[in-house]
């Protein structure tokens, strides 16, 4: 589906049905869908330049399922920052490639987080209990939205706080609970390496 | 990466900035990744993800260290061209032991270590899935399914920054450290107040660092042997080497399989006597030699005798083709009483193989000697054909043996030597050399 720019009149698409949040590439409004209408919320002041490879459109391969990407998130912290890029799935559904430091992490949200614990009251090592699996907390952080571009599930306005906690699992798995103003989220997938994703379509870097 | 129709501009990942301190022009090589650079003019540790370029400490060197490989410098490693963009000088507590550290990055792959120390280098790859630590026998550490063991605990202090890094380093920054080794591989957990950082990583030759990253100066020389150093042996010998166990484990078997289906079968049977007084040879009567060509055994038996010796010379000969085979044997036996009690010594009986007899119509001429004593001296010949014969098995393994048991004897040797920088040698410890 595509949608015309009540801003500058560019198409904007919405590749995901569950998408609520767009940045025009064009003119960099931030629109919030409501239905078929688009609504105009301000205008990206940001410009994301870190030496990402991943690009919206970048298309990849998780557990042989294809996935492109249609919108990333650039989260900051006091020690660094880092992208999540939602990737979409053919069959509709939409998990979270993580990018941080050459790691790359593949989540998908999980449905009961009635029983998560507080925010507040979560250490670095308890014992968290994720889609019915157990997870070790690694560390929390207080990130907040650097940026963003493409088509996001929520409104990802830059400024926006949120608390971030990264847990492990046994072997490569990881999960990690987003405590914010729209509530909580827990996601939970596993590191993937760069080669195994089979990226194309990747950005062209200067000098390499 | 290539291929895509609209090639839109690349985007930029290296940025330069001037230093807030002296001026000069920073490069930052990983932009968006480095939270500190260090000027390299002036090595004011500079906060790279801070806009102004906040200084975060004026560098007061009093030593500084070039690193062999120069920031900058882009080499292949294990197929994947990697871009030097920091180094660390960093030392155990005591400071007794200094190493080198390289940061390298790629914006695909992201980042990897080569650590040096006396000449021997290692490729790392931080790791995210937490290894296993368990306290047994030794205490060892499983990763992807192989066990590592413990090899050092200690502590690891930055002395010296230089370039960037992806997270704020400070000289003095001390973390503890545990190594477990799988040679080529090193299992590596580093431990602050924050956060456990696992890593694994794999010896690499100096030469292919060299090559790699064209070291125009000579590499140091290995010195010892390194905690995840490969035990240097050439393909080759090692082929050898497997080929060598194998021959043996075929040669036993075969020597079993042909002892345990040997059939020793008896051809003719003399009874012969000695007699002092008529010293001629004597000839057997005829007897058929079998099947294909093989040994025959000329057993003989005295066993009249005692406190003597009898040497029995004897040819066989095939009568058709006269062809003959010499041989002698010597039976000697004594026996006696002494303060210790009743000794004896020697054999009544002994057995003279003769080898590659082909099929055919034999006979033997018999003459034997005796030693002073008797005037007669009865014994027997049994020839038999198809004896087994250890001797040659003996010899055949002995020598196939002797590359791989020597082999193995340098490998312990090489093995004693790397464990001896380790407190948790699995070796009887040599004691004084406790320098840690």
């Amino acid at each position: 589906m595509t949608i015309t720019c009540p801003g500058c009149g560019a198409p904007v698409p919405f590749q995901s049905a569950v998408s609520v949040f767009a940045t025009c590439a064009f003119c960099r409004s931030m629109l919030v869908r409501r239905d078929l209408n688009l609504e105009v919320i301000g205008k990206m002041a940001v410009v994301l330049d870190d030496p990402t490879p991943l690009q919206l459109q970048t298309h990849g391969r998780f557990d042989n399922k294809p996935f492109a990407l249609i919108g990333r998130l650039r989260l900051a912290w006091t020690d660094g920052s880092w992208n999540e890029w939602c990737a979409l799935f053919v069959d509709g559904r939409y998990g979270w490639l993580a990018e941080a430091q050459g790691f790359y992490m593949m989540s998908f949200a999980t449905t009961d987080t009635a029983t998560l614990p507080d925010a507040a009251t979560i250490q670095p090592g308890m014992t968290v209990r994720i889609g019915g699996r157990s997870y070790s907390v690694d560390d929390i952080k207080r990130p907040t939205c650097a940026g963003s571009e493409g088509e996001l599930p929520f409104p990802a306005l830059v400024g926006r706080q949120s608390v971030s906690i990264d847990c492990s699992g046994p072997g490569e798995t990881f999960a990690s609970l987003d405590y914010s103003e729209d509530g909580v989220q827990a996601y939970a997938g596993r590191y993937v390496d760069f080669a195994d994703l089979k990226l194309s379509n990747l950005r062209k870097l200067d000098g390499w | 990466m290539a291929g895509d129709a609209a090639a839109p501009r690349p985007a930029p990942v290296a940025k330069t900035f001037t230093c807030p301190s002296c001026g000069a022009a920073v490069v930052l090589r990983a932009a968006g990744h480095s939270l500190v650079v260090t000027c390299s003019a002036c090595h004011t540790l500079i906060d790279a993800a801070d806009e102004n370029y906040r200084i975060l400490a004026q560098y007061q060197a009093q030593k500084t260290f070039d690193p062999l490989i120069p920031l900058g410098q882009r080499g292949k490693v294990r197929g994947e061209i990697f871009e030097v963009i920091g180094y660390l000088r960093r030392s155990n507590a005591g400071q007794t032991v200094t190493w080198d550290e390289y940061l390298l990055f790629n914006p695909y792959q992201g980042f990897r270590w080569l650590h040096h120390y006396h000449g021997h280098w290692t490729y790392i790859l931080t790791v995210k899935s937490k290894p296993e630590v368990s306290a047994g026998r030794a205490v060892t550490a499983k990763y992807l399914g192989r066990s590592y063991r413990l090899f050092d605990s200690g502590q690891a202090r930055v002395a010296y920054v230089l370039g960037e890094f992806y997270w704020r380093v400070q000289v003095g920054d001390t973390v503890k450290t545990q190594d477990f080794v799988a040679p080529p591989q090193i299992l590596s957990m580093e431990k602050d107040s924050d956060e456990i950082v696992w890593s694994i990583g794999e010896y690499i030759e100096p030469e292919d660092v060299k090559a790699a990253f064209q070291v125009r100066v000579p590499m140091p020389v290995k010195i010892g042997v390194a905690p995840n150093q490969p035990w240097p042996v050439s393909p080759a010998a090692t082929q050898i080497f497997s080929r060598a166990w194998k021959f043996a484990v075929a040669l036993v078997l075969i020597q079993f399989w042909s002892v345990g289906t040997a059939q020793v079968r008896p051809l003719d049977l003399e009874s012969l006597v000695y007699q002092r007084s008529l010293p001629e040879a004597k000839v057997s009567r005829s007897f058929a030699v079998t099947g294909s060509t093989g040994n025959v055994g000329l057993a003989i038996q005295v066993p009249g005798l005692q406190n003597n010796w009898l040497d029995v010379e004897m040819e066989l000969i095939n009568e058709t083709t006269g062809v003959s085979f010499p041989v002698e044997k010597t039976i000697e036996y004594y026996s006696g009483v002494d303060s210790d009690g009743s000794w004896s010594e020697g054999s009544h009986d002994a057995r003279v193989i003769v080898p590659a007899v082909p099929p055919g119509s034999y006979h033997l001429a018999v003459e034997a000697t005796a030693g002073p004593g008797p005037l007669t001296l009865p014994y027997q010949i049994v020839v038999q054909r198809g004896v087994p014969v250890w001797s040659n098995f003996w010899i055949a393994l002995g020598l196939l043996l002797l590359f791989p048991l020597l082999m193995r004897w340098r490998q312990y040797a090489f093995e004693l030597t790397r464990w001896s920088e380790s407190d948790y040698s699995p070796y009887p410890q040599q004691q004084g050399s406790d320098d840690d």
